[in-house]
C-alpha cells in the first residue's frame, strides 16, 4: 500500500440493461365475462357474479371462476356483505372460503417452508382456518357442489392435516364429481414430498386419476404436473436439467398427451380451461426438448399464456418467451418472429390489450 | 331407584345417609381442605397428614383408603358390615388426634417415593400455573417442596387448623353404624384462598404436550355446562375415535377450583402425525357445538345419563359426596330429584352459551406450533410483561449475555431485548435452595428465575443477597445437587444497530479495541510528533527526527483508512 497515492477515480455511471422479452400473462386468462365480473367486483357489485354462478350447473367453469375471480388482494367489505345478504346460499362462503385460500398464502408467499417469515405462521393458519369454516359450511349447504370439496384439499394441506384427511376431501369431491379436474390438479399438490407426501404417492395418484379417464379427457394432465413436481424436486444441476429427457418420463407425458390435448376427443369443459391445459404441455414439451410439439401447443394458445407452470423459472411473461424464441432457434434456426405476427401466422386476431398483466 | 338423602350429625359434625348397594355399605369423612389451600414452601402438607392418619392402621378385612384432592381431604371404607365402617372412623379420628412426630421421616420417605413413581403433572400442571400462577390449581405444576421441610410442629399445626369438626363431612351409603364416634378437634369452617385466575388472553396455548392435544377450561357449575363438556366428550369420541381413527381415548377430568367454578381436562391421544388433525377437529367440534348448540336426541341423552347415574349402584356415593361438598361450602344441597328437573330445564341455546364460554376460557396445550392451533390463538407469552428499573446488573462468568439485574424490587433475568423474565420479592411464592448453591425464586404468577452461582461473576454472593431479601418462611432447602442447568446463553444475538456488533472477549481483544480507538490513535501521533520534535532538539541530530516523524505518519495513515472503511 502506497504511503501517498492519487485519489480513486470516480466510476462511469452504469447503464441500464434491456429487459428481457416477455409476452402478455392475460389476467383470468383473457375471458371476457371473467374480466366483466372483475371490474364489477372491484366496484363491489357481487349480484350479477352470484346469479351467473348460481345458474352455471357446470362444475369445471364455476370452479374457473370462482378460482380466477377469488385472487383479490387484501380482503374487500363485500365479501361479508355477499354472505350476510344471502344467507342460505353455499355461494358466498364458497366464494369467501377460496378467497381465504388465496389470501393465506398472500400472508405466507409462494417460496418454501425456509422462505417463510418466522411471523408469518400464525397469519397463514389463521386465514386458513377461516378458509376451511366457510368452505365447510358451503359444503353442507349444497350437497351436490364439489367445488367446496376441491378447495379445502388445499387448506388442509396448509393447515398440515395429514394425508388421510387431504384424501378423504378429494374422496368427497370426487364422490359428487368424478374426476373433478380442481381436486385432481389440487392433489398432486397435496400428495407432493413437500407438503407432508411423497414422490411416489404423488405419481401413483396421478396414474390412477389418468387411468381412469376416458380418452380426451383433461384431467390426464395430472400426469404431467406430477413429473414437474418431480423436477422442480430433482436434486439442481444435470439431475433437474435431465430429468425430463428420461425415456421413461418422455413416453409417460406423450401418452397422456395423446390422450388429452393431442387427442381428437379432446373436449375440455370450457375453452378457458383448456389455455391451462395446453400450457402445462408446452412446458413440459420445452423441457423434454420437442420443439415441433412445444410450438403446436404455443400456437393453439396464441395470447392465452398463464403463469402456471412458467412461474416455476422465473417471470412467466420472459420464461414463456424465451422458451418460444429457443425451439424456433433449435427448430428452424431462425429467430422466432415478433409476438404479434406469430399470433397472426397462428390464425389469432389482434391480440388482447385489455386484461393483460404484465407483472407476472 | 333416585336415592334420597337425610341429614343428621353426630358429634358436631353433619352426617348425610342414603341407602347404597343391599348388602354393602360405604362411607366416607370429608374435610374441606386440599392442595388448594397449601402455600407453595408447604405444598404436600395436607398429603403428609392423610398418610400420618392411617399410618399404623394397615391390618384391616376391609376396604378402605384415602385421598388428597383440590379442595377436599377424604377418608373413605366400604364392607359389608356397618361395624367396620365404625371401626375405620374410630382410627380415622385417633389418627387424626395421635403425636405422629416418631414416624414422620419414615412417612417423608414413603411419600417422596410416591411422587417419584407418579410423575409429575406433566402440561396440565403448566395449563394450571399459567392460569392461576404458582397458587391454588397452579401448585400441582410443582413438587411437593413441603416434604423438604416441614416438621412435625408444622403439619400438626395443618391439621389442628383444618382436620376439626366445625370442617367436616361424614356420609354413609348404607346403615350408619351402632356407636358411631366422629371425636374429631372442634373447631370452623376456614375461608378458601381467593382463586381468581391471573390476566390472560383467551383462549390461548402452550406447547409442550406429548402424546396428543389436550384444552384446559374453567366453567361455572351450572347444568348447562355440565352437558356441554358431555355432550363435546361424546361428539369428540365420535369424530376422533370413530370417524377420523386419530384417537384412542378422549379423556375428560373434572375437578372444583373454588365453590362457583370447575376445571376441565379435556385429553385425546393421538400419534405425532395425527396431532394437526386431531387439534383441528377437537377445535371445530368446539366451535360447531358453540354455533348450532346440541341436536335434541343429544340433550335427551344426556338427561338420561343424568338420571340413570343416579340410580345406578355408583348414584348413592356420587350424591352423598356432592351433598358434603355443599354442606362444607356452606351451600344448600341439590337432591336427586332437583338434579333430575335441572338437566331437563337445559336447552339446545344454554349448551351452545355454555360451550362458547368454555372456548373463550381455554388454554390447548399442543406439543408444538400446531397450525390449527395457531391459527385460532396466540401463545401464552414467554417472558414477564414488565421490567424492573434499576438495581445492579450482573454478567454471566462468559460473555455477555443474558444478564442478571438485581434490585430492591426483585430479580430479571433478560435473554435479549425486552425479553425479561421478572420475579418480584413482595409477590414471590418461595426460594428453593439445593446444596450446591443454585437457587430458583418463583413468583407468584409463575414466572421463575434459576440460577447457578458457577454461571455468574461473584455468583455466590448474588444468590446470597437475594436470598437474603426474602422471608424464611419462603425458603426451601433441598439437600441435593439442583437440576443441571444450561450455561445462560441468549435466545437470539442482541438486536444490532449500525454501530453495534457482538463484542468479542479476551485481552487480546481489549487491546485490538483500545489501539483502534481514534482519540488513542490520535493521541499518540502527536506524542511521538512532539517528543520527536523534543528529542531532536535535545540531541541535535537531525536524522533522529525522521523514525519519530515516520511513526506519527503511520499512525495517521493508519487513523485516516479506518475512518474510511467506517463510511
Amino acid at each position: 500500500m502506497p504511503l501517498f497515492r492519487k485519489k480513486d477515480p470516480v466510476p462511469p455511471p452504469a447503464t441500464a440493461a434491456a429487459p428481457p422479452p416477455s409476452v402478455p400473462v392475460l389476467k383470468c386468462r383473457g375471458d371476457e365475462r371473467a374480466l366483466e365480473f372483475e371490474e364489477q367486483l372491484a366496484r363491489g357489485r357481487w349480484q350479477e357474479f352470484h346469479d351467473f354462478l348460481q345458474e352455471t350447473d357446470n362444475w369445471g367453469i364455476r370452479s374457473f371462476y370462482v378460482s380466477e375471480l377469488s385472487t383479490i388482494p387484501g380482503r374487500p367489505q363485500w365479501l361479508d356483505e355477499w354472505v350476510a345478504a344471502r344467507p342460505q346460499s353455499a355461494l358466498p362462503l364458497l366464494f369467501r372460503g377460496v378467497h381465504s385460500k388465496n389470501w393465506a398464502w398472500e400472508a405466507r408467499g409462494g417460496g418454501r417452508a425456509k422462505t417463510v417469515k418466522k411471523d408469518a405462521w400464525p397469519l397463514f393458519h389463521a386465514r386458513l382456518v377461516e378458509a376451511d369454516r366457510d368452505l365447510a359450511a358451503a359444503a353442507a349447504l349444497d350437497e351436490l357442489d364439489p367445488t367446496a370439496w376441491a378447495a379445502s384439499v388445499i387448506v388442509g394441506m396448509g393447515l398440515s392435516l395429514g394425508q388421510p384427511e387431504l384424501r378423504r376431501r378429494f374422496d368427497e369431491a370426487h364422490r359428487r364429481d368424478p374426476l373433478n379436474g380442481a381436486a385432481c390438479v389440487n392433489m398432486i399438490q397435496a400428495t407432493s414430498r413437500k407438503w407432508g407426501g411423497s414422490n411416489e404417492a404423488m405419481l401413483e395418484f396421478a396414474r390412477w386419476a389418468a387411468g381412469q379417464a376416458p380418452d380426451g379427457h383433461s384431467v390426464h394432465k395430472v400426469v404431467a404436473l406430477a413429473h414437474i413436481e418431480m423436477w422442480l424436486d430433482a436434486p439442481k444441476g444435470e439431475p433437474q436439467r435431465g430429468y425430463f429427457r428420461s425415456p421413461a418420463v418422455m413416453q409417460e407425458v406423450m401418452d397422456v398427451a395423446r390422450r388429452s390435448i393431442l387427442s381428437p376427443n379432446y373436449a375440455p369443459e370450457g375453452i378457458a380451461l383448456s389455455w391451462a391445459d395446453r400450457n402445462v404441455f408446452a412446458f413440459c414439451f420445452r423441457l423434454m426438448r420437442e420443439y415441433a410439439a412445444q410450438l403446436e401447443q404455443m400456437r393453439l394458445i396464441g395470447p392465452h399464456v398463464v403463469a402456471f407452470p412458467w412461474v416455476y423459472q422465473g417471470t412467466a411473461g420472459q420464461k414463456y418467451e424465451e422458451h418460444r424464441q429457443h425451439a424456433f432457434k433449435q427448430l428452424y434456426a431462425v429467430a422466432a418472429p415478433p409476438w404479434e405476427a406469430f399470433l397472426a401466422s397462428a390464425g389469432w386476431a389482434q391480440p388482447p390489450a385489455a386484461g393483460a398483466d404484465q407483472a407476472q | 331407584m333416585i336415592p334420597v338423602v337425610e341429614q343428621g350429625a353426630v358429634d358436631g359434625v353433619p352426617v348425610l345417609r342414603t341407602g347404597g348397594v343391599a348388602g354393602r355399605h360405604a362411607a366416607g369423612l370429608m374435610f374441606r381442605v386440599g392442595q388448594f389451600d397449601e402455600a407453595l414452601p408447604d405444598r404436600g402438607v395436607t398429603h403428609m397428614v392423610e398418610h400420618l392418619t392411617l399410618g399404623g392402621h394397615h391390618e384391616a378385612t376391609y376396604h378402605f383408603n384415602a385421598s388428597v384432592e383440590g379442595r377436599y381431604t377424604q377418608y373413605v371404607a366400604e364392607s359389608a358390615d356397618p361395624a367396620d365402617i365404625a371401626t375405620y372412623l374410630r382410627a380415622v379420628c385417633a389418627g387424626l388426634a395421635a403425636d405422629h412426630g416418631q414416624v414422620l421421616e419414615r412417612e417423608r420417605r414413603v411419600l417422596r417415593t410416591e411422587a417419584a413413581s407418579r410423575g409429575g403433572t406433566g402440561v396440565l400442571g403448566r395449563c394450571l400455573v399459567e392460569r392461576y400462577g404458582a397458587r391454588g390449581p397452579g401448585l400441582l405444576n410443582y413438587d411437593e417442596f413441603g416434604l423438604e421441610r416441614l416438621g412435625w410442629a408444622d403439619v400438626a399445626a395443618w391439621r389442628a387448623r383444618w382436620f376439626t369438626s366445625g370442617n367436616a363431612a361424614l356420609w354413609v351409603a348404607g346403615d350408619l353404624p351402632d356407636g358411631l364416634e366422629l371425636s374429631l378437634a372442634r373447631g370452623y369452617a376456614q375461608p378458601s384462598p381467593d382463586l381468581a385466575p391471573q390476566p390472560l388472553a383467551l383462549p390461548a396455548y402452550v406447547t409442550g404436550a406429548k402424546g396428543g392435544i389436550a384444552a384446559a377450561l374453567v366453567s361455572d357449575r351450572s347444568f348447562a355446562a355440565h352437558a356441554a363438556l358431555d355432550i363435546l366428550q361424546r361428539r369428540l369420541t365420535q369424530a376422533l375415535r370413530h370417524d377420523h381413527g386419530l384417537t384412542y381415548d378422549v379423556g375428560l377430568d373434572v375437578q372444583e377450583v373454588d365453590s362457583g367454578h370447575l376445571h376441565a381436562w379435556l385429553t385425546a391421544d393421538a400419534l405425532p402425525e395425527q396431532v394437526p388433525m386431531a387439534a383441528h377437529v377437537l377445535l371445530s367440534t368446539f366451535e360447531t357445538l358453540a354455533t348450532a348448540g346440541p341436536r335434541e336426541a343429544e340433550l335427551a341423552a344426556y338427561r338420561r345419563r343424568v338420571a340413570d347415574g343416579l340410580a345406578s349402584p355408583a348414584g348413592p356415593a356420587g350424591l352423598l359426596q356432592r351433598h358434603a361438598r355443599a354442606v362444607l361450602n356452606g351451600k344448600p344441597p341439590r337432591s336427586a330429584a332437583d338434579s333430575i328437573r335441572l338437566a331437563a330445564e337445559v336447552s339446545p341455546q344454554d349448551v351452545a352459551k355454555a360451550t362458547q364460554a368454555l372456548r373463550e376460557s381455554m388454554l390447548v396445550a399442543a406439543p408444538y406450533d400446531v397450525p390449527a392451533v395457531q391459527g385460532r390463538m396466540g401463545r401464552v407469552p414467554s417472558f414477564s410483561a414488565t421490567a424492573i428499573g434499576g438495581g445492579k446488573a450482573h454478567k454471566p462468568a462468559t460473555g455477555d449475555w443474558p444478564t442478571l439485574t438485581v434490585s430492591d424490587e426483585g430479580v430479571m433475568l433478560t435473554r435479549a431485548a425486552d425479553e425479561h423474565v421478572t420475579v418480584r420479592y413482595a409477590t414471590a411464592a418461595a426460594l428453593l435452595r439445593w446444596n450446591d448453591g443454585k437457587q430458583s425464586l418463583i413468583g407468584g404468577d409463575g414466572f421463575s428465575v434459576t440460577l447457578d452461582p458457577a454461571q455468574w461473576k461473584n455468583g455466590a454472593a448474588v444468590v446470597s443477597a437475594i436470598a437474603a431479601r426474602l422471608p424464611g418462611a419462603l425458603a426451601v432447602p433441598i439437600d441435593r445437587p439442583g437440576p443441571a442447568t444450561a450455561a445462560p446463553r441468549p435466545a437470539e444475538p442482541p438486536a444490532a444497530g449500525p454501530a453495534t456488533e457482538r463484542r468479542a472477549s479476551g485481552p487480546a481483544a481489549r487491546l485490538a479495541r483500545i489501539v483502534r480507538n481514534r482519540t488513542f490513535l490520535a493521541a499518540s501521533i502527536a506524542i511521538l510528533f512532539l517528543g520527536g520534535i523534543a528529542w531532536t532538539a535535545s540531541s541535535g541530530s537531525a536524522s533522529a527526527l525522521s523514525p519519530v516523524a515516520l511513526g506519527a505518519i503511520v499512525l495517521a495513515r493508519v487513523l485516516l483508512i479506518s475512518r474510511r472503511r467506517r463510511r
